[in-house]
């Protein structure tokens, strides 16, 4: 053993297709449907003319916040049943995600957003290491398995 | 030669634990650069003995070889 290395991800949010992506995946994988990909056409999303609804938003603290504009906004949407989900990158880089819904507390929302958006993060930092580290360090990955408590855990070789 | 390994955790929250097996010295500092730049900062780092040793091979005069 050499050493053993805590680290808190950083999603970079000047690269949004990834961002989207990973968004995709998890989403995709609980039974979402995709409504958006575009900002401009945000006027015309699920979330809106809806008054009955709760809504929270909540902020990813360990997005990649930039001083400087980076691009122009943008977000994906997902929906399932009467729950809208929106992940959004604003024009400095900071990521929300927005959970409304009409049958549900402000606090069942919250909690469903922080659950979402660790989840995205997860598949985002997969997303990373499988595809980046592989290519930057030379390593294969030679395994991969799911726990109970839906940890991903991935071994990597090298012989040089 | 023993392999090198990297075991990679990442939660349900997204933390993300790593542990570098087989590096030594430099190389495991290098390593761990890489994930920084892939992943984010670290948070923690804890270096074990095999952290300590140096990659170098050394040159041994057994006595009786001389002769």
């Amino acid at each position: 053993m050499s050493a053993v290395i805590i680290l808190a991800p950083i999603v970079i949010a000047a690269a949004w297709p990834a961002i989207a992506a990973a968004a995709s995946a998890v989403m995709i994988s609980i039974g979402y449907s995709v409504a958006q990909t575009v900002a401009e056409t945000t006027k015309e999303t699920v979330l809106q003319g809806v008054n009955a609804r709760q809504t929270v938003e909540l902020e990813l603290k360990n997005s990649s916040e930039v001083g400087n504009s980076i691009g122009r906004e943008e977000e994906i949407t997902f929906t399932k049943d009467d729950i809208a989900v929106v992940f959004r990158r604003d024009v400095r880089g900071g990521l929300r995600v927005c959970v409304s819904g009409e049958n549900h507390s402000k606090s069942e929302l919250e909690e469903l957003g922080q659950e979402l958006a660790g989840k995205v993060i997860q598949q985002y930092v997969y997303n990373r290491v499988v595809n980046e580290l592989q290519k930057s360090s030379g390593m294969t990955m030679i395994e991969q398995e799911v726990d109970e408590d839906e940890t991903i855990r991935i071994k990597l070789r090298s012989w040089e | 030669m023993t392999p090198k390994e990297i075991e990679i955790e990442i939660t349900k929250d997204g933390m993300v634990k790593t542990h570098l097996k087989g590096f030594k010295g430099e190389k495991c500092m290098e390593y761990a650069r890489i994930l920084e730049q892939l992943i984010g900062p670290a948070v923690s780092v804890e270096k074990t003995g095999e952290y300590y040793e140096t990659e170098t091979s050394i040159d041994v005069d057994v006595e009786g070889s001389r002769n």
